[in-house]
């Protein structure tokens, strides 16, 4: 047997043509998602099997024209050219022909075997267009098959076509249109310098013909890769010059113009030629639900409540198997840190692999339903009318009107939030909102300002966490109107978008698109935040045993030595042997009754009722084990008393050694070697800890506090904690630390997934840097500010 | 080709069609509408604006395409008497 014949075929077309799912009824689940070299366009490849040929099939971006206008379309038109598959399959929207053979016209200019796949016939049926199939391939030179990819109808019959091509059973010679005569002149003159100027194996990948046409277009990166490939390009370019100098004076307008009228041309004398509408002006489904979702007065409120629900669902359902996970993966630490006796290696299983695994899997189920509901947003086509609706709001803030939803999600979570940025084509548009995005106030730095707000604003707390929200969104406003300005000057890129038509997505669709994102997630983010976690975990458990001011071991020995001669005593007295004081009839029953006073106290206290009858039940039950044992109440109240210290006792000195440990921890002495410079914000090293142990996630920063604060293991830790941040801050500090913590560098997480998503350390770092700077100087205005009125 | 009787799109009114008769912008903006179907000859329609009065949706072949005002003052339109 002979092995199969491997070919490799692309599916090229409009966006909302159907290319992914034709390419998801092709592949099936034979597939997988990366991205397209150095960009962070998006390439799918999938393998099919089909008789004796396997197809390795690439889905390319969906785009409108083969301009050099967004990434997407340099992508496209280089992998045709460059990698030269052996067949192009254009996808087109039959409902929508004249507009999708706008680019079928320019991918024919390409020269490149070719074959169009006329989708959504289902659609165009209804909409009453009669689509001549025969008189379309003899017009564009290519074969044409009829489907309706999302029911799986024509794609054999696409198959068998792609076979009789690759069998030669075919011939597959694509037409092209011819331009006015003064260009076509013009292109034969160019073309005829660049084959004596470009090296033949250039040549080979980029036709001649149509690098003229680019130049007359004035194409950027066209006359870039002239300027680096062929010899004595200066006079080529002065040529190009010329050409189009002289076509704008005889014909009164530029070969750009003319060309893309001549290839509407093109397309609108084929689609006329080929299509037939049999109905007219029947009610359309998209009009009357538009009528609805995007009206003057239903519009907005519409748009909220999807947002809204968009937003609860993600994080009130996303949460309840978040902390499945991180139930789980406590459970897992607890069931290893039996396991393992090796102290060293327990704390790198348990609080570095076991925590960082955890850390990227909990955000899992957030994304899986994100992602799921981005998909049912862009699918359904809505997604293009939230743009709609939101962009005279977002334009003001320099921002595009698909960042709208983005920004929303990071109230949630940033991380999410990175990822969603996805429904940007625009790189600049992403970039600006990936980077003011962290600005929103992400649930994980809540806690923080719980805590402080409780602490020194308690009747304000309310008011003052809002106006931390508040503060994120006018710096959020502000920033990134600077960065237009500054980052990327120069024309902004226009808001020209298409409101495809509503249409029901299919299930299968939408679950590869979930499983695929999530799945980028856990493989490509997950490593960059893995790593980052055990950094910090690292940097916060070491060095081990670090010198420490006092014999801990000493003392604890110390304290319990102490304790055992008070009880030896207690014991002497209440005539029993030491170790047996616990059982000691008359002490069991006084622990019984004083417990049993303490809950009906409890009950009374709910009840509002004094207290006196359970103090008269208390004297008399005490009574009544006295005449049983008598003077045996004064040696239990001194036992108790012995007790309580010698707990509160070791539970200082625990706090304690594990505040020197912190302290004196690689963060620790980061902490307090970046603390000068965080000190003309009124942070001291204690803060300063807190913050960096918060590069993990934010709500980190207030179980920092706990253990720098020494708060220890006591039952009211939340109140005692407080106490000694009103000792150790002002109302002043406290608001500063606010401030900074809502603004300076995103988690761990967020800067794993903006390096993925915006492919570029460089962007990644600018993204840490600039937010910490920022908030650096934010919180020296205000604090400076607050002295100066003397708040502080 | 006089201007006189050209109106831009962005001051179209509801309901209101016509045809592009000549586009005053340059560069990447101009290769972008012209690539979602804003060419000269093109018949246009104004369906509607979004609910905060920008961006505008307009019927262009065969596409709704959402466009801001300050790019459609731009696209200069011969209207159809209806
Ligand atoms: N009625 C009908 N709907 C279809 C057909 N093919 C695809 N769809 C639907 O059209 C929508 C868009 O399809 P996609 O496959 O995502 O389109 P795409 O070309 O990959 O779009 P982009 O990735 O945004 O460029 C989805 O909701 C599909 O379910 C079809 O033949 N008939
Ligand atoms: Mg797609």
């Amino acid at each position: 047997m002979m092995g199969k014949k491997h070919y490799t075929l692309c599916i090229a077309g409009n966006p909302n043509s159907g290319k992914t799912t034709l390419f998801n009824a092709l592949t099936g689940a034979k597939q997988h998602v990366g991205n397209w070299p150095g960009v962070t366009v998006e390439k799918k490849e999938g393998t099919v099997e089909f008789e004796d040929f396997t197809f390795t099939l690439i889905d390319l971006p969906g785009i409108y024209s083969l301009t050099a206008y967004s990434l997407e379309e340099v992508v496209s038109r280089d992998f045709i050219l460059r990698e030269r598959p052996d067949l192009v399959i254009n996808i087109v929207d039959a409902t929508n022909l004249e507009r999708n053979l706008y680019l079928t016209t320019q991918l024919l200019e390409l020269g490149v075997p070719m074959i169009l796949a006329l989708n959504m016939m289902d659609e165009a049926e209804k909409k009453g267009f009669r689509i001549k199939v025969p008189q379309l391939e003899k017009l564009l030179g290519i074969p044409a098959v009829p489907m309706v990819a999302s029911r799986g109808i024509g794609t054999q019959d696409l198959l068998n076509t792609v076979k009789k091509f690759l069998n030669g059973e075919i011939q597959i010679s694509p037409r092209r249109p011819t331009y006015r005569r003064e260009i076509e002149n013009a292109v034969k003159d160019l073309e005829a310098a660049l084959r004596t100027h470009l090296p033949g194996e250039f040549q080979k990948k980029y036709p001649p013909r149509w690098l003229a046409l680019k130049l007359l277009e004035q194409d950027e990166e066209i006359i870039g890769k002239i300027k680096r490939n062929a010899t004595d390009s200066d006079a080529i370019l002065r040529r190009v010059d010329a050409e189009i100098e002289k076509i704008t004076s005889i014909l009164g307008d530029d070969p750009e113009t003319l060309i893309a009228d001549q290839r509407y041309g093109f397309a609108s004398g084929a689609f006329k030629e080929t299509v037939r509408m049999l109905l007219k002006d029947r009610i359309n489904l998209t009009d009357q639900i538009d009528r609805v979702l995007t009206s003057r007065i239903l519009g907005i409120p519409f748009f909220l409540l999807i947002i809204w629900g968009s937003f609860q669902l993600t994080f009130t359902l996303g949460n309840i198997p978040m902390n499945w996970i991180s139930d789980g993966f406590n459970f897992l630490g607890t069931l290893f840190s039996h396991w393992i006796t090796i102290p060293w290696l327990k704390s790198l299983v348990v609080d570095g692999i076991i925590g960082g695994v955890g850390s990227v899997l909990v955000f899992l189920p957030n994304i899986l339903i994100l992602f799921l509901i981005i998909a049912l947003l862009e699918d359904t086509g809505y997604m293009a009318r939230a743009a709609f609706i939101s962009d005279r709001v977002m334009h003001f803030f320099g921002l595009h009107g698909k960042s709208f939803i983005p920004m929303v999600i990071g109230f949630g979570c940033n991380v999410p939030a990175v990822m969603a940025t996805r429904v940007l084509e625009n790189n600049k548009d992403r970039v600006i909102t990936i980077l003011v995005l962290t600005l929103m106030s992400c649930s994980a730095r809540l806690p923080i300002y719980v805590l402080f707000a409780g602490a020194f604003f308690p009747k304000h707390a309310g008011n003052v966490v809002f106006s931390i929200y508040l503060l994120g969104i006018v710096l959020a406003i502000v920033m990134a109107r600077i960065f237009r300005v500054v980052l990327f000057p120069g024309e902004s890129a226009p808001f020209v978008m298409e409101l495809p038509p509503y249409r029901l997505p299919t299930f299968k669709g939408l679950m590869i698109h979930m499983w695929d994102r999530g799945a980028m997630y856990v493989q490509k983010a997950g490593t960059v935040i893995l790593a980052g976690s055990m950094l910090i975990w690292f940097l916060s458990s070491y060095p081990a045993h670090p010198r420490l001011s006092a014999d801990y071991a000493r003392l604890f020995h110390q304290e319990t030595a102490r304790h055992e001669r008070v009880l030896a005593q207690i014991a002497r007295e209440a005539h029993v042997p030491a170790g047996q004081l616990t059982t000691y009839p008359p002490f069991r029953q006084y622990d019984e009754a004083y417990e049993a006073f303490h809950r009906r106290s409890q009950e009374l206290l709910k009840k509002q009722c004094a207290l006196t009858s359970a103090a008269s039940v208390l004297k008399h039950t005490l009574e009544g084990i006295q005449s049983h044992y008598p003077n045996t109440l004064p040696i239990y109240q001194a036992y108790r008393q012995e007790m309580t210290r010698y707990q509160e006792a070791m539970g200082r000195l625990r706090a304690r050694l594990a505040a020197e440990k912190a302290s004196k921890s690689y963060a620790g002495r980061l902490g307090k070697f970046v603390a000068p410079v965080l000190h003309p914000l009124g942070f001291d090293w204690r803060n300063t800890i807190a913050l960096i142990s918060g590069l993990v996630a934010k709500e980190i920063v207030v179980g920092t506090m706990g253990v720098i604060y020494k708060v220890g293991d006591a039952k009211n830790e939340g109140e005692k904690l407080m106490e000694s941040l009103r000792k150790n801050m002002t109302p002043l500090t406290a608001y500063v630390f606010m401030v900074f913590s809502l603004i300076y560098l995103p988690c761990i997480a967020t800067i794993g997934v903006i390096r993925r998503e915006l492919n570029s350390w460089k962007w990644t770092l600018f993204s840490a840097s600039y937010t910490t700077v920022l908030a650096w100087i934010v919180s020296f205005i205000i604090y400076q500010g607050g002295r100066l009125l003397r708040l502080g | 080709m006089e201007t006189d009787n050209l109106k831009p799109l962005s001051e179209l009114l509801p309901g209101e069609k016509g045809v592009i008769r000549k586009m005053r912008t340059k560069g990447a903006i101009r290769r972008r509408l012209m690539d979602m179907g804003f060419v000269g000859g093109a018949t246009v329609e104004f369906e509607k604006t979004a609910p905060l009065g920008d961006p505008m949706e307009i019927l262009v072949k065969g596409c709704h395409v959402s466009i801001r005002k300050e790019e459609a003052r731009n696209v200069l339109i011969e209207v159809t008497p209806s």
